[in-house]
């Protein structure tokens, strides 16, 4: 279906040298999956073998590359649209029609598929990915996951053979990401040949290659069982292994099959000794510690839609808390952190900082009160120099310049971005302008840090870079609140987890207990992470790989 | 969040052929073009106000109120303070309130109001497919046509990023509401800056999703559903004729004008 040999890829405009050497084959009805750090060459070896690249991305290629058993130089990408699949991570941006249907049927008028064949491939495509009765939907009300079902459905009509995947799970919830693979899964026993880009490699286990890539090179490449025993090398590439696999690796158990029953029957079979107490820690750090934020009975409804995304919730947090604000897309999590971070006003309860109403806070006072890091740091950054960025928040509260600059030095020390500070924040990659956002709120000096989803789109060392400067920054006292879908992060790093279903507080209390109960986790959509699972059926209240290796031996 | 303004309702107006919805459209603009009297004004602001509870509407006027009060409301205020000045020799910076003044005010609040409503009328009924194909049938070539229609599409897309960028610079101490206008222009820099680069981003990311499905391969494409006319398309291209008629010939008479030429 693709061969690649020795194909290189050199982009203009920055200058870079996306892919170098590449000599690949995927046949047909391979599932691939392609992993690497960010700015490995990934997405560009997906956007050459549909011609995305040069058509719309100008860039100077060599070496040969044949799509379908073409000469990839007599191909345009709208030549391959009804052969060659494309499904991108953005799905807002691959949504452009007033209904469901409509979007099914925009590729299928362009390609001018009769009229009479397309009642049955849109409902074929609504099937396969399980949108029957959603036809007449806008798409912009859709969740996440029904969004990038919809443009695979959209895809799928068009009945290509090859389908390219660009880190599709990326922005959804652990219940949209599940049924993505589920998906992915069904497409493949049908036959399709796929190739996925993705980060997450916990899904891709039952893949039949994984090809990693390092600086545009395809630097390992093999059966996901092989490379999974190179666990070291995987997170060396910016790949995170599967805690599975750690724990395999270091207990010398065998590999396969991967999955947590497996797992744990092997463990048991090789009657490893377990040596930690079997009930998970019930109380929280810090109790004693003062209470900062303390919201009650929180009720908050949008303009124009009739549920109310918040339906009493009770919230306190005490000095020096890590807490995780968890629960499926659309359970309230963002309201409620907008709320506390004062960018959202309105609704009925009450919001108390040290005492005193959120609300009767004047600017100064909140700005040191309680700092939000917004999920994008491309919505923040304007500034011709990381220093300017950083400096623009102190300016703004009326800091001398002494002052601003002190503080700029001290965040950029604290969040690891020394040596950047004249650089243009635009061309750095994502892993540090999220950290420039970060920055950017910490030279507040807020109490009280509040990230939305920091680590989306991050590759795993970005990931585990930005969450390890969370982690320095609250051994030093920091408050924090952080908003993410991903289990390992809450597990690694939050002391306390608040699960949010339909507006309400399902759970509030130790990860650890959250984790022990698997019935409340599936009820809320939540997957613990595997490692977690693996520690339940041993007796060992795992949070991280670590904890639980110290546990066994 | 709801991004498109089409609400999926099943009245006569959501079933009239694309082409009509556009003309009551350009009905609006071409018969109020030249009339500024509020006497003559309001039948067609009454009118287009029936027709948008006709269409079950109001929801879109509701969510975008502030600009339905806002708009009139300022332009009422300007015009009745500024009405006649530079034209009656008047040296005074500010020409005094007069009953024409007071009356062009109130005809020019209510053009912009039934401006709004018009394009939320159109907006609300139609969806950016029928928007395409009512330009596509007045002659413009499909990419210029879907061109078209995307941009209006996107305009609430366009809205709720920037809203996300105030936000996040509201989050770093930003404060819209001090010093003077130029101090308060300066300020909206740090939103500008995003707004317009993730507005490119975008772009670029739906032009490459646009190429892969095909857009444009094709000189003839296909429709699953072309719209066709109607009787009630007649009827209501006859209406929007007559109105429009007897609008033209009353502007260029001088009715529906307080000063005529």
């Amino acid at each position: 279906m693709l061969a690649f040999e020795s194909f290189a890829v050199a982009y203009a405009k920055p200058p870079a040298q996306a892919l170098r050497d590449v000599r690949l084959r995927i046949g047909r009805g391979e599932m691939v999956a392609v992993l690497g750090a960010s700015g490995a060459g990934k997405s560009t070896l997906l956007k050459c073998a549909n011609r995305i690249v040069p058509a719309l991305k100008q860039a100077e290629l060599s070496g040969a590359l044949r799509i379908l058993g073409r000469d990839a130089k007599d191909l345009h990408v709208r030549d391959l649209a009804d052969r060659v699949g494309f499904v991108f991570q953005d799905f807002e941006a691959q949504l452009f029609s007033t209904s469901v249907e409509e979007e099914i049927l925009f590729g299928l008028e362009q390609l001018a598929v009769e009229p009479a064949q397309m009642r049955s491939r849109v409902d074929g495509a609504l099937a396969a990915v399980d949108l029957v009765g959603f036809e007449r939907r806008d798409p912009s009300t859709l969740s996440g996951g029904e969004k990038q079902r919809l443009a695979i459905a959209a895809v799928h009509a068009l009945d290509p053979s090859l389908w390219l995947l660009d880190e599709p799970s990326t922005d959804l919830d652990p219940a949209g990401r599940r049924d993505l693979f589920a998906l992915m899964s069904r497409l493949r026993a049908a036959g399709a040949t796929l190739v996925v880009a993705e980060h997450d490699v916990e899904a891709l286990t039952g893949a039949d290659r994984w090809i990693v890539l390092k600086e545009g090179r395809v630097a390992l490449e093999g059966i996901p069982a092989e490379l999974l025993a190179r666990a070291e090398a995987l997170a060396a590439l910016g790949v995170r292994p599967p805690d599975l696999a750690l724990v395999c690796e270091r207990l010398r158990l065998p590999l396969w099959p991967l999955d947590v029953e497996s797992v744990a029957e092997r463990l048991r079979a090789a009657q490893v000794r377990i040596h930690a107490p079997s009930a998970p820690p019930t109380a929280l750090g810090r109790m004693e510690s003062a209470v900062v934020l303390e919201a009650k009975n929180v009720r908050f409804r949008y303009e124009e839609q009739e549920r109310e995304a918040l339906r009493g919730i009770d919230l306190t947090v005490r000095e020096g808390e890590f807490v995780a604000l968890i629960g499926a897309n659309g359970s309230g999590k963002s309201t409620l952190a907008k709320l506390i971070g004062g960018l959202l006003q309105g609704g009925s309860g009450t919001i108390e900082w040290r005492g005193r109403p959120l609300v009767s806070l004047d600017a100064g006072t909140r700005a040191g009160a309680v700092g939000y890091v917004f999920q994008n740091p491309d919505d923040q950054i304007f500034a011709a120099t990381v220093e300017e960025e950083i400096a623009f928040g102190p300016r703004q509260i009326g800091c001398a310049a002494d002052e601003t600059a002190a503080r700029v030095r001290e965040v950029v020390a604290a969040v690891g971005l020394a040596g950047l500070e004249t650089r243009d924040p635009f061309l750095l990659v994502k892993g540090e302008r999220q950290k420039v956002a970060v920055a950017s709120i910490l030279a507040l000096r807020p109490a009280l840090l509040i990230l939305d989803e920091p680590t989306t789109g991050l590759d795993y060392r970005e990931q585990l870079a930005l969450m390890e400067v969370l982690e320095r920054l609250h051994r030093r006292g920091q408050t924090v609140i952080i908003i993410t879908h991903v289990p390992w992060v809450v597990g690694r790093f939050a002391q306390r987890a608040v699960l949010l279903q339909d507006g309400q507080a399902l759970y509030d209390g130790p990860v650890a207990r959250l984790f022990a109960d698997e019935a409340l986790c599936r009820r809320a959509d939540f997957v613990p992470p595997e490692i977690s699972r693996l520690g339940i059926r041993l007796g060992v209240p795992a949070l991280d790989v670590e904890s639980f290796l110290a546990a066994v031996t | 969040m709801r991004i498109n303004l089409y609400l999926d309702r099943a009245t006569l107006l959501h079933r009239l052929h694309p082409q009509v919805k556009l003309a009551i459209l350009a009905a609006t603009f071409a018969s109020l073009y030249a009339i500024d009297r509020p006497s003559a004004v309001a039948p067609v602001a009454a009118a287009l106000g029936a027709l948008l509870v006709g269409a079950r509407a109001l929801a879109n006027v509701r969510r975008f109120a502030l600009m339905f009060v806002a708009v009139p409301i300022a332009s009422f205020i300007m015009w009745s303070l500024f009405y006649g000045y530079g034209q009656s020799g008047s040296a005074a910076f500010v020409a005094r309130p007069r009953h024409d003044a007071i009356a062009y005010a109130a005809g020019m609040a209510l053009k912009l109001e039934s401006f709004l409503a018009a394009s939320a009328l159109f907006l609300s009924i139609t969806r950016v497919e029928e928007f395409t194909e009512a330009l596509r049938g007045l002659g413009m070539p499909y990419r210029m046509s879907f061109t078209i229609a995307m941009a209006f599409r996107l305009v609430p897309l366009f809205l709720t990023s920037s809203l996300s960028v105030v936000a996040a610079q509201r989050a770093r101490g930003l404060d819209f509401s001090r010093g003077n206008v130029f101090a308060r222009l300066a300020r909206y820099m740090p939103v500008i800056v995003p707004v317009f680069m993730g507005a490119l981003r975008r772009a670029d990311a739906m032009a490459m999703a646009l190429e892969a499905r095909g857009f444009g391969r094709e000189s003839e494409r296909t429709k699953f559903v072309r719209s066709r006319f109607a009787p009630r398309d007649v009827v209501a291209a006859a209406l929007i004729v007559s109105v429009v008629v007897v609008y033209v010939w009353a502007a260029a008479h001088g009715y529906g004008r307080i000063r005529r030429r």
